[in-house]
């Protein structure tokens, strides 16, 4: 009588034959170092993947702008949550592994740097308060992940007339090492842009982030 | 330069002191309970609204220091001159014997030493990395444009010198107020409870309250003046209890430069001025910060402007 590990290995076999057909061959990076996700430092392996933005795997929906959310067609044996996958078509990491249904992967379109402003101070007198980017302390560094724009978020403090307003953006990352992102922290991405966490949710699929772009 | 910067610096310091009249950590670098009761974290500006937030639920008080640009206005009515704000003490030493100099002390770049010889003055500022016997050798280069010269480690001999003054010049700060003006400050007490903010308000209150002169860091004085308090409870429902503590200080902006004390000055020959004697008077064209009296063998006479020195000091020069 087949169980449920036979039935997804026979999956996992159909979808590896259908990759190798559709796809392309793409590497898997699992984390090892959370200032260097993809320095190779861990577990590795190149493999064949297509990626459909249809969950029926058809292969007849094209990627659409704003949309970041993709199904694996790849034999997911020796896939794990959070795990990236860098090929022709860009990054991705894994969201999600449900038995029996395709993998749910994230297209990345940035890097981000995870910083967290604080102060060193215990008690008594110490340095002038606030964030500034002296204070900041990194938590983690070049993680591939997906920023899309989600609408706008108030003036910039500052409010000089040229102000157009600050971009919300919602974010979304894998869940490694543990680590927490909370609100205040900054996101910044390859091009320097500070992202500010206005919230920060943890899903099985990982980090949903509520962001606003800091900016005067 | 004194600025607002200083006197809020000044005032955050006087605030710590109030609460931490002994140090805010143990010997083995753990946080201290304040002498009102809490810990408490003093800064200029505000706190990170995060941290504030881990502060508060921890029992932990903020107190911050800040100005407020509405109550300031200028009262500038003091002397705008430069006066000496600080020097240098020597740590190198000469000391002649008939015609031997010998050279003492620690050498520090920055200080240096003035030989006239003869009524021909050689200067040697000491750089960084010099030795007594560097500074002899500088010496010696010097001398031997003119005269015969011999040294040997710290010691110079100049056998055909008749008479030889030795100044040291060393450097020192003058500084001039160039406007006064009274600024409105404020301490403001986060804190999480009631019972904490009034502990924390009333020690710093009282403490301030004996605190009528608060001296900044180029050694100018604030005076401080109280000058109102306000609760505010609107932000309880983050935990967060506030007093404001108003004060208005009065400062000087006030500008520093370095200078040295007089010991060498631009010689210009200057035969009007020599009354008594044959020797060339130096004219010291930019002596308005001089921070150290002129040597007392020295003749001299302000004059148009120029203050001219009788470089043998001639008793019996008339300027």
């Amino acid at each position: 009588m087949a169980d449920l590990q036979s039935i997804q290995a026979k999956s996992n076999y159909g979808l590896g034959i259908a990759a190798r057909v559709l796809g392309e061959s793409v590497t898997q990076y699992r984390a090892n170092n959370p200032m260097a996700p993809l320095d190779g430092s861990g577990f590795t392996r190149v493999f064949d993947a297509a990626f459909d933005a249809d969950p029926l795997l058809t292969m007849t929906k094209p990627a659409i702008v704003g949309r970041c959310l993709f199904y694996l067609i790849a034999d997911a044996t020796n896939l794990e949550v959070g795990d990236y996958i860098v090929g022709p078509q860009g990054q991705f990491f894994v969201a999600s592994l449900e038995p029996l249904r395709p993998p749910v992967v994230i297209r990345a379109n940035s890097v981000l740097f995870l910083s967290r402003p604080g102060e060193a101070l215990q008690a008594g007198l110490g340095p002038p308060g606030g964030d500034s980017v002296a204070s900041e302390t990194t938590l983690f560094a070049g993680w591939p992940g997906s920023v899309l724009i989600a609408g706008r978020s108030g003036q910039g403090d500052v409010d000089l007339p040229g102000d157009v307003g600050m971009a919300g953006w919602q974010i979304l990352l894998p869940y490694l090492f543990g680590i927490d992102i909370r609100g205040s922290d900054i996101l910044t991405d390859q091009s320097g842009l500070r992202h500010l966490v206005v919230g920060a949710e943890l899903s099985p699929m990982g980090w949903r982030i509520d962001a606003i772009q800091e900016a005067a | 330069m004194a600025d607002i910067a200083d006197v809020l610096n000044a005032l955050a310091a006087s605030v710590a002191a109030a609460l931490y009249p002994t140090g805010a950590f143990d010997a083995r670098g753990n946080p201290l309970a304040s002498l009102a009761g809490p810990i408490v974290k003093i800064m200029r500006g505000t706190p990170f609204a995060k941290q504030l937030d881990e502060d508060l639920l921890a029992g932990i008080v903020n107190v911050t220091v800040n100005e407020r640009a509405e109550l300031g206005r200028t009262t500038t009515r003091f002397s705008l001159d430069w006066s000496t704000a600080s020097i240098q003490t020597s740590t190198l030493t000469a000391a002649s014997v008939q015609n031997v100099i010998t050279f003492a002390g620690s050498v520090t770049a920055g200080q240096g030493i003035m030989l006239i010889v003869d009524g021909q003055p050689y200067a040697y500022q000491c750089q960084a990395g010099d030795t007594l016997s560097s500074v002899t050798a500088a010496f010696v280069e010097l001398i031997l444009l003119d005269r015969v010269v011999t040294s040997q480690a710290n010691v110079l001999t100049i056998p055909s010198a008749r008479k030889i003054t030795i100044r040291q010049v060393v450097p020192g700060i003058s500084i001039r107020p160039v406007r006064q003006q009274t600024v409105g400050l404020m301490v403001k007490i986060y804190a999480p409870s009631f019972s904490l903010r009034d502990a924390v308000g009333a020690c710093v209150d009282s403490a301030l309250a004996t605190i009528s002169r608060v001296t900044l860091e180029d050694g100018s004085i604030a005076m401080l003046r109280y000058s109102g308090t306000s609760y505010d409870d609107r932000p309880q429902k983050a935990l967060t209890f506030t007093r404001t503590l108003l004060y208005q200080a009065e400062y000087s902006t006030t500008q520093t430069r370095d200078d040295t004390t007089i010991g060498v000055v631009e010689a210009v020959i200057s035969p009007h001025a020599i009354g008594g004697g044959p020797g060339p008077v130096f004219i010291a064209t930019d002596i308005g910060s001089a921070i150290e009296p002129l040597p007392s063998d020295l003749n001299v006479l302000v004059q148009n402007g120029e203050v001219l020195v009788d470089a043998y000091g001639d008793p019996e020069v008339e300027l």
